[in-house]
C-alpha cells in the first residue's frame, strides 16, 4: 500500500519529492501503523491519504507552472525585439503549415459518403498505346457487360460514361450533362435515391422503357423539387423517359479519373442487346467487391476473363503480343491520387517552410541565450539545478510557439481563402476545407514540434556552460556555438534551395506550356460548346444537319469571324472516343481516335491537308464515304504507304460493316490536349457520320479577326435568329482553355513562389543575423586591426568570406534537398526536366548573391563604426 | 540594507485551521512531521488527524515563507522550529479567535460548558 503513495510521489514536481518525499512516506508509515493499531481498516485511511496526497501534487504542480510562466513572460519581455521576431517567424510558417494541412483535411480526409468503401474499386482497361503502357483506359460497353457476367469476385459491377443531352422537363429545355450508367451503379457505391427506386437489371433490356434517375440538384432547381416527380415522364434529347428516382442532397458521384462529366444532373440506364461488340470504348467501370475478397484476388478473376476475351476476339484486346488487361484499383486511389500528387508538394513545402523557420528561431534564441550565459552562470552559482535552467528553456520555447501557432491559426484561416480562389477547378470537395478538431490538433502536433526542435539547441548549449570559467572570466565564449549557428544557417539555405529550385521549375512549366506549339494557331480561336443540336424538336440526322447548316450560315453573317467549322470536338476540348476498324488488306483491327469534322475545319484551325484534299459539301450522306486520317495514321496503320484510296472498315454492329476510302492526310497536331503525343487519328466528315449524334455534341470553333471576348453577344443573337427555343451554347476562348489547363502549374508555381520568398527572407536574415553577432564579438578585434592600418576592404572581406561560406554549405546541401524535392514533382512538370541545369544554376547565382548582400549591410556599418569606436571600445 | 517597513502580522490572518494546528503544535517546542500530527491528534482528542499529503504541503508553504525553519539536529528526522515571525503569527490568529469567542459568547453561542 505504500507503493501506491510512492508512485503518486512521483507525480509530484522534482523539488517537492526530493525535499520532502522521503519524510512523507515516514509518517505515512507511522500513520498508518496507529490507525492498523486502533482496529480500524487500513482501505479507507490509505484511500484519504492518496487523495489527500493528490491534491497536494497539483497545488504543487500549479504553483510551480506559474511561477515558471511568469519568469518566462517576464524575460520574453526583456528582449522584445527578439521576441517578436521569433513569434512573426514562427506565426508565418506554422499559419502555411496548418491551412496547408486544412486543405488536405478537407480534401482528403474526410470519410467518403459510401457504406463499405474500402470494398469499392474502379477497374481500368490497361492496354498499349504506340510505346506507352495506358493503367487507366477506358472500356466498351462490351468488355463491362462480360466482366460483369462471368467475374466470381464481386457483388455488384457497373459501367458508366457521359453524355450531354436536352432534358425537357419544365416548361424550358435545358442542355444537360448526365452519365449512362450500368444497372447496379447505385448499389456499387451503395447509396439509395431519396426518392423512388433505384435501376434494375429488368431496365438494361433494349426493349424496356428507358427510365432516368435524377440528381436532388437538378431536381431541386429545374423540377421546383416537385413531389410528385416519380412516375413522371421527361424528355432526354426529345424521348420520353421515366422518372423513377431522385438522389438525396449529400450525394457525391464518384468521378474515377474524370472520366465523366462532374456533376450529372440525370442518370440514364445502359441499355445493350444481344449483339453488342467489342469496341468504342468510352466507359469506366466500378465493382463491389464481394466481403473478403482481396485487391488481388479480384485481380486474378478479371484477367481470367479478360484472357477468355482474348481467345474470343483476339483483334480486340491486344496488340500483338501486348495483350490489354484490366487494372483493378482501390477507390480512394482512384479519386484522389491525382489530388494527392497536386497537395503533397505543396505540404513538403510548407514543412521546409517550417524548418526554416524553426532553424531560424533556434539560432536566435542560441544568440540570445550566448548573450545570456552569465546571467544562467549566476543562476546556476546560486543554486539553479540543471533542471531549472532546461525547464525554464523549454517552457520558453513552449510559450513561443503556442503563441506562435495561435497567431498562425487565425492567419491560416485567411490563407485557406487565398488557397480557395487559387485551387484548380474540378478540385473535390473544396467546400470541405475548414479549420476543424482534426486542423487544431495538428496546430497542437506543430506546436510542440516547434517548440521541441528550437529549444534542443540552445539546450544542448547551456548544458555546455562553464560556469566557474564564465564567472571568472568577463569573456563571453561563442566560438563552438558560432560553428553551430553558422552550420544552421547552411541548413535555411539549403531548404530556401530546394523551395526556390521546385517554385522554378514550375514557373517554367508554367510558361512552356502556355508557350507552347499545338501545331496551329490559337490566337483569335473560339470554342463553341454546342448543346445536341434540335433534338427535341426533330432529332432526324438530317434535319440535325440542316440545323448546323443555318447556323452556320447566320453566324457567318456576324462581322469579325473569319471562318466557321464545327466538330465533334473542337481544339483542346478534351478527349475524344476511340474505336477499333480494319483497315483493307491489313488482318487485325487497329485502335483509332474518332472525330467528325465539317468542311472547313482544318483552314478553320490553321492546318492544310498535306496530302490529297479537305471535306466538301458534296461529302454527305448518300455519296461516297470518306475520312481523312492524320500522320501518325499514316505511319503506324499503313506503313509510310501511300495513304489516299485506301479503304478502312468500321464494324457499326455485329452484322454491319461501312466502308470508308481515305481522301485526305493532315499533319499531326495537338487536337485535344496541350502536350498530348501524336495518336492515330481518324477525321469523319461530320455531314457523313450516320450515326445517331444526339449524344454526343457537335461544337463549333470559329476564327475571328477582332478580340473573341467583342463577339459574345453577336453570336447569341445569331444563335436565337436561327430558332429561338435552342440553348444558347458556352463559348470560350482558346487562349482561356490554355491559361485553365495551366492553373495548377500556376496555383503551384504560386504558392510555392510565395513560399520560397518566405525561406529566401529567413535564410538571408539568419545569415546576416550570424555575420553581425560575429562582429559585435569581434568589435575590439576589428577596431584594433583597423588602428594599427588593416584598410576596411581587407575587414569587409574577411567577413564577406564569411557569409560565402555559409552560402556555399547550404548551396551545395541544397542541390541534393532539390534533386530530391523536384524528384517528386516530376509528374506534374511539363517539359522540364526535374534536374533543370538552367533553374538551378539560376537560384544558385540568387542565393550566394542574396546572402552575400544580406550579410554586407552589417559588414559594412562595422567597419564604418569601428574607425571611431575602435579605439574608445579598448 | 535598505528601509523596510515593519511587516504586520495581521496582514497574514485570517489563517486556515490546519496552518494554525502546525504553528500551535511547534509552540512549545520543536517537532519532526509524525510528531506534530500526534501532537495536533492529541490535543483535538482526536479530532483532526492530519493527512501527510496535506502536512508536508503546509510545512513546504510555511518554509518558504519563513514562519518556521528547519533544524538538523537529528540524522534521520527533519525537525521544524517556529520563528519569531511565525510566533507573531500564530498569537494575532489566537487574538482574532479570542475576539470571535467572545462575540459568540456574548450572544450566547457558545457550546454548552465552553470556558474563555
Amino acid at each position: 500500500m505504500i507503493g501506491v503513495l510512492r508512485a503518486l510521489l512521483l507525480l509530484a514536481p522534482y523539488e517537492f519529492r526530493e525535499r520532502y518525499g522521503r519524510e512523507l512516506i515516514a509518517d505515512f508509515h507511522a500513520t498508518l501503523a496507529d490507525e492498523c493499531k486502533s482496529g480500524r481498516s487500513a482501505v479507507p485511511y490509505v484511500f484519504r491519504a492518496c487523495v489527500d496526497l493528490l491534491g497536494t501534487i497539483v497545488h504543487e504542480r500549479t504553483t510551480t507552472m506559474l511561477r515558471t510562466l511568469a519568469y518566462t513572460f517576464r524575460s520574453l519581455a526583456h528582449s522584445p525585439g527578439t521576441t517578436v521576431a521569433i513569434v512573426v517567424t514562427l506565426a508565418l510558417a506554422t499559419g502555411a503549415n496548418v491551412a496547408a494541412f486544412s486543405v488536405i483535411n478537407g480534401v482528403l480526409m474526410h470519410p467518403l459518403p459510401f457504406a463499405h468503401a474500402e470494398r469499392i474499386t474502379a477497374i481500368w482497361r490497361t492496354t498499349w498505346i504506340n510505346e506507352q503502357h495506358c493503367m487507366h483506359c477506358p472500356h466498351s460497353p462490351y468488355t463491362t457487360f462480360e466482366l460483369r457476367a462471368h467475374n466470381k469476385t464481386f457483388d455488384a459491377m457497373a459501367p458508366y460514361g457521359s453524355f450531354d443531352g436536352i432534358v425537357a422537363a419544365g416548361n424550358v429545355p435545358l442542355h444537360t450533362g448526365g452519365v449512362r450508367v450500368g444497372a447496379e451503379f447505385f448499389d456499387v457505391i451503395g447509396v439509395r435515391p431519396q426518392l423512388g427506386r433505384g435501376f434494375t437489371l429488368a431496365d438494361e433490356k433494349a426493349t424496356a422503357a428507358p427510365v432516368a434517375i435524377l440528381s436532388h440538384a437538378f431536381w431541386r432547381t429545374a423540377l421546383r423539387a416537385d413531389p410528385a416527380i416519380v412516375g413522371r415522364t421527361i424528355l432526354v434529347d426529345a424521348k420520353p423517359v421515366r422518372v423513377v428516382g431522385v438522389l438525396p442532397a449529400n450525394f457525391f458521384f464518384p468521378n474515377f479519373n474524370r472520366i465523366a462529366n462532374e456533376h450529372p444532373a440525370i442518370y440514364l440506364v445502359l441499355q445493350h442487346t444481344a449483339d453488342l461488340t467489342p469496341g468504342n470504348n468510352w466507359m469506366g467501370l466500378i465493382g463491389r467487391m464481394k466481403a473478403g475478397v482481396t485487391r488481388a484476388q479480384a485481380q486474378g478473376d478479371l484477367d481470367r476473363i479478360t484472357l477468355e476475351l482474348h481467345r474470343k476476339w483476339p483483334n480486340n484486346y491486344g496488340n500483338g503480343a501486348r495483350l490489354d488487361g484490366v487494372n483493378v484499383v482501390p477507390l480512394d486511389d482512384d479519386l484522389f491520387g491525382s489530388v494527392r500528387r497536386l497537395l503533397y508538394p505543396v505540404w513538403a513545402a510548407v514543412f521546409i517552410v517550417l524548418l526554416v523557420a524553426c532553424l531560424n528561431v533556434a539560432n536566435l534564441l542560441l544568440a540570445r541565450s550566448i548573450s545570456r550565459q552569465r546571467a544562467t552562470a549566476l543562476r546556476v552559482a546560486v543554486g539553479a539545478t540543471a533542471r531549472h535552467v532546461l525547464g525554464q528553456i523549454f517552457t520558453e520555447t513552449i510559450v513561443l510557439s503556442i503563441i506562435s501557432v495561435g497567431l498562425g491559426l487565425i492567419l491560416a484561416r485567411y490563407g485557406i481563402d487565398v488557397y480557395k480562389a487559387l485551387s484548380p477547378p474540378g478540385l473535390h470537395r473544396v467546400d470541405q476545407i475548414g479549420i476543424d478538431w482534426n486542423v487544431g490538433l495538428y496546430a497542437f502536433g506543430i506546436a510542440l514540434f516547434t517548440a521541441v526542435l528550437t529549444s534542443v539547441l540552445p539546450a544542448l548549449m547551456s548544458m555546455r556552460t562553464d560556469t566557474f570559467s564564465l564567472l571568472r572570466d568577463e569573456r563571453v565564449r561563442g566560438g563552438a556555438a558560432n560553428a553551430v549557428r553558422s552550420a544552421l544557417v547552411a541548413g535555411q539555405i539549403a531548404c530556401a534551395f530546394a523551395l526556390v529550385v521546385s517554385c522554378g521549375l514550375f514557373v517554367r512549366s508554367f510558361a512552356a506550356y502556355t508557350a507552347s506549339d499545338l501545331g496551329y494557331d490559337t490566337r483569335n480561336g473560339l470554342d463553341l460548346f454546342v448543346p445536341p443540336i434540335n433534338a427535341v424538336f426533330d432529332p432526324t440526322p438530317q434535319r440535325q444537319i440542316g440545323y448546323l447548316e443555318r447556323l452556320r450560315s447566320s453566324l457567318g453573317s456576324i462581322p469579325g469571324i473569319r471562318s466557321i467549322a464545327y466538330g465533334t470536338s473542337v481544339p483542346l476540348s478534351g478527349g475524344t472516343g476511340d474505336g477499333d476498324f480494319q483497315v483493307a488488306g491489313g488482318a487485325r483491327d487497329v485502335d483509332a481516335l474518332i472525330d467528325g469534322v465539317s468542311p472547313g475545319y482544318f483552314s478553320a484551325i490553321g492546318i492544310h491537308p498535306i496530302a490529297g484534299r479537305d471535306f466538301t459539301r458534296d461529302d454527305r450522306i448518300g455519296t461516297q464515304n470518306v475520312v481523312i486520317v492524320n500522320e501518325e495514321f499514316v505511319r503506324q496503320f499503313l506503313h509510310g504507304a501511300r495513304a489516299l484510296g485506301q479503304r478502312i472498315v468500321r464494324p457499326v454492329s455485329f452484322y454491319h460493316k461501312v466502308v470508308f476510302t481515305i481522301v485526305g492526310v493532315v499533319p499531326d497536331v495537338r487536337l485535344h490536349y496541350v502536350g498530348e503525343s501524336p495518336y492515330p487519328e481518324i477525321f469523319f466528315a461530320a455531314d457523313q457520320m450516320n450515326f445517331d449524334m444526339s449524344g454526343n455534341t457537335m461544337p463549333f470553333y470559329l476564327r475571328t479577326s477582332v478580340p473573341p471576348a467583342t463577339l459574345t453577344h453577336a453570336i447569341a443573337n445569331a444563335w436565337k435568329s436561327v430558332d429561338p427555343r435552342e440553348p444558347v451554347p458556352t463559348i470560350s476562348s482558346l487562349p482561356e482553355v490554355i491559361r485553365q489547363a495551366s492553373a495548377p502549374m500556376r496555383a503551384n508555381a504560386f504558392i510555392l513562389g510565395v513560399l520560397a520568398m518566405i525561406a529566401l527572407v529567413l535564410a538571408i536574415s539568419g545569415s546576416a543575423g550570424v555575420v553581425a553577432y560575429a562582429i559585435a564579438r569581434r568589435t575590439n578585434e576589428i577596431g584594433v586591426r583597423m588602428a594599427l592600418g588593416a584598410r576596411p576592404g581587407l575587414i569587409l572581406r574577411t567577413l564577406l568570406y564569411k557569409a560565402a561560406i555559409m552560402a556555399a554549405a547550404g548551396v551545395a546541401l541544397g542541390v541534393g534537398l532539390a534533386a530530391l524535392t523536384a524528384k517528386g514533382l516530376e509528374p506534374q512538370l511539363y517539359s522540364v526536366s526535374d534536374f533543370d541545369p538552367a533553374t538551378y544554376a539560376f537560384v544558385t547565382a540568387i542565393l550566394v548573391t542574396a546572402t552575400i548582400v544580406g550579410a554586407f549591410v552589417p559588414a559594412y556599418r562595422a567597419t564604418i563604426i569601428n574607425r571611431s569606436m575602435a579605439l574608445r571600445y579598448e | 540594507m535598505e528601509y523596510m517597513a515593519k511587516p504586520d502580522p495581521k496582514a497574514k490572518i485570517p489563517l486556515s485551521p490546519a496552518t494554525l494546528y502546525i504553528l500551535l503544535a511547534l509552540s512549545d517546542g520543536d517537532r519532526h512531521g509524525y510528531a506534530i500530527i500526534k501532537e495536533i491528534e492529541a490535543a483535538t482528542d482526536g479530532d483532526i488527524r492530519l493527512l501527510p499529503g496535506t502536512l508536508y504541503r503546509l510545512i513546504k508553504q510555511l518554509v518558504d515563507d519563513r514562519w518556521i525553519i528547519e533544524v538538523d539536529d537529528d540524522q534521520r528526522r527533519r525537525y521544524y522550529r517556529l520563528t519569531p515571525w511565525g510566533r507573531q503569527i500564530a498569537q494575532a490568529e489566537v487574538a482574532r479567535l479570542a475576539g470571535v469567542m467572545r462575540m459568540a459568547h456574548a450572544r450566547k453561542l457558545d457550546p454548552a460548558g465552553a470556558k474563555i
